[in-house]
């Protein structure tokens, strides 16, 4: 019941940000996809932050501590804060060439780099195929932790999550999304933060939780961990790949473009190891110390160890404020994808919008989209492969592989447009061969290779192709 | 070296400006790559494994070393 009010309480909260940020927002693209370029250190940071941060973080973290260990906070904490690196690589740029010719979406500046509507597209079907099963990724989350908390089925929670998420994407734009940002950033730092306190208070103490779960498992103290899953191979693969990855999430390359100035991003940068070095560790915390607490988790289901965790050993409130908490983390997520692929799909496609304004265009897809997730919530969900299989699987490699060619696109003048899409085409081509084990990985995750080959063929398609002086 | 004969240099390669800090991320990266803490949960403190504090000052020390870069060497850049 405390759950249930507390979510009426906070949906009602983004939907009167959404509609005040409706209320301060132009009637141009720039204001309602990019809210002016105005983001300032403050919201730059916690959109960055909530926007990253995602039911992955929560549910996905503690459920690979529950059964891999302590090395999951390794991957995570570590590569994440190393890859605000490219705040300054990619961000910067980015920044700069968006302010200067007025770009809005990540495929516009690529597109425009090498003059080729081609390469836009394929840059945006990239984009747009890999980030709507991590959308849906995050709408199943909210529908698995209301019907945790409630006799609500978890179909019937993650359509009302996108429909509240709708709502206020569709009435605030950037805007809705970037204030948003900082209330669910506060909240799900605030909710990890009080779970984290309370469940090692039930334990007997820090101490005590660690060396309780240590007698019943000490794989997990150590590496390669549970399952031998922390391999060299595998480590190294994860610190590369979150550098790679990350920046090339749509939803974090457009807000590249909404900082106000070079200090809101140095201030990210800055910020970003600070937050990822405990806020992840928490959830990892959680998830190893429910070996000591004799918390017995199906296989399949280990992404709601912490749900089990929290609500064992906290105060139903405090239980209900965190199950809120991974709410946010989820919706945070989610709000800002479905605003860039709407921006992206409403740009980038080449079509004849002239009865119809270009942010109509955008709310009407964002309509589509969330039906769209839906669909896929309902229709492609396979629980046994979890949340990180289903993400490593298939988003993070497939957007990984973008990065040279963006990287190509701010730096190198060399760079020819065949050679990235080539790039593109050859990379996508091989992460699906090393991900069905078509091709030996020899232990690498397959995004690793599908990023080499994307570099190789980049570099030696644009020496072949590089107009003679 | 002369202006030339750095605008022959790839893109990607280290310029007497950049190269401490180009080596200071290698570095940290590198020292992520802690292969010889495996197999070891040895010393703990407070129940944990030394490895994770190593890994969550490391963490710490690359937004330090974020800071340095930001302020000595981004707002320099034109």
């Amino acid at each position: 019941m405390i759950f249930i009010i507390l979510v009426i309480f906070y949906f009602i909260i983004l939907i009167l940000l959404g509609f005040f940020a409706h209320k301060k927002t132009k009637k141009t693209p720039e204001d309602y996809f990019l809210a002016n370029r105005t983001f300032g250190p403050f919201i730059l940071f916690f959109t960055l932050a909530a926007t990253n941060f995602s039911a992955f973080t929560f549910l996905g973290f503690a459920g690979k501590a529950y059964s891999s260990g302590f090395g999951q906070y390794g991957i995570m904490g570590f590569g994440t804060g190393i890859m605000a690196l490219m705040f300054y690589v990619i961000g910067r740029k980015v920044w700069k060439l968006g302010k200067e010719k007025h770009y809005i979406t990540p495929p516009e500046l690529i597109g425009d780099r090498f003059n080729s509507i081609s390469l836009r597209l394929l840059f945006m079907i990239v984009m747009v195929i890999f980030t709507i099963p991590y959308l849906a990724t995050q709408a199943i989350g909210a529908g698995l932790l209301i019907q945790y908390m409630t006799d609500i089925s978890w179909q019937i929670g993650a359509i009302v999550t996108m429909f509240v998420i709708m709502f206020y994407v569709l009435s605030g734009g950037m805007k809705g999304s970037g204030w948003t940002d900082v209330l669910q950033g506060l909240i799900m730092i605030i909710a990890m933060s009080v779970a984290v306190v309370f469940v090692a208070i039930n334990l007997g103490g820090f101490e005590a939780a660690n060396n309780a779960a240590y007698i019943v498992n000490p794989e997990l103290f150590t590496r390669p961990g549970g399952g031998e899953y922390f391999l060299p191979q595998i480590w190294f693969s994860f610190m590369l790949l979150w550098i790679f990855a990350d920046p090339m999430f749509p939803q974090i390359f457009s807000r590249f473009y909404t900082a106000k100035d070079e200090k809101s991003l140095k201030m990210s940068m800055v910020l970003y190891p600070i937050v990822v070095s405990f806020l992840f560790l928490f959830p990892v915390l959680i998830g190893v110390w429910a070996h000591g607490a004799g918390i017995e988790v199906a296989v399949g289901s280990e992404d709601m160890v912490l749900p089990m965790m929290v609500a064992t050993y906290t105060p139903s409130f405090i239980f209900a404020f965190v199950m809120v908490g991974a709410l946010a983390a989820l919706m945070s997520t989610a709000d800002s994808q479905l605003l860039s692929l709407s921006t992206m799909l409403s740009r980038d496609i080449p079509i004849n919008k002239k009865k119809i304004s270009e942010i109509m265009f955008g709310k009407i897809l964002i309509i589509i989209l969330s039906f769209f997730a839906v669909l896929f919530v309902i229709g492609g969900y396979d629980p046994n492969v979890g949340i990180m299989g289903t993400l490593v699987s298939t988003t993070f490699s497939g957007l990984a592989v973008l990065c040279p060619t963006t990287i190509a696109a701010l730096y190198w003048k060399n760079a020819t447009k065949y050679g990235c899409i080539s790039s593109i085409i050859f990379g996508e081509i091989s992460v699906f061969l090393f991900q069905f084990k078509l091709l030996p990985t020899s232990g690498f995750l397959s995004a690793i290779w599908g990023i080499l080959i994307a570099i190789i063929v980049l570099i030696i398609v644009s020496y072949l192709t590089l107009p003679k002086r | 070296m002369e202006e030339k004969e750095l605008k022959k240099l790839p893109f990607w390669f280290p310029t007497k400006r950049n190269v401490i800090w180009y080596f200071l991320f290698v570095f940290l990266f590198i020292l992520s790559l802690d292969f010889w803490n495996w197999g070891s949960s040895d010393p703990m403190l407070f129940g944990l494994p030394f490895w994770v504090y190593y890994l969550l000052f490391l963490t710490l020390f690359t937004s330090l070393a974020f800071y340095g870069f930001s302020k000595y060497y981004w707002s320099k850049e034109k």
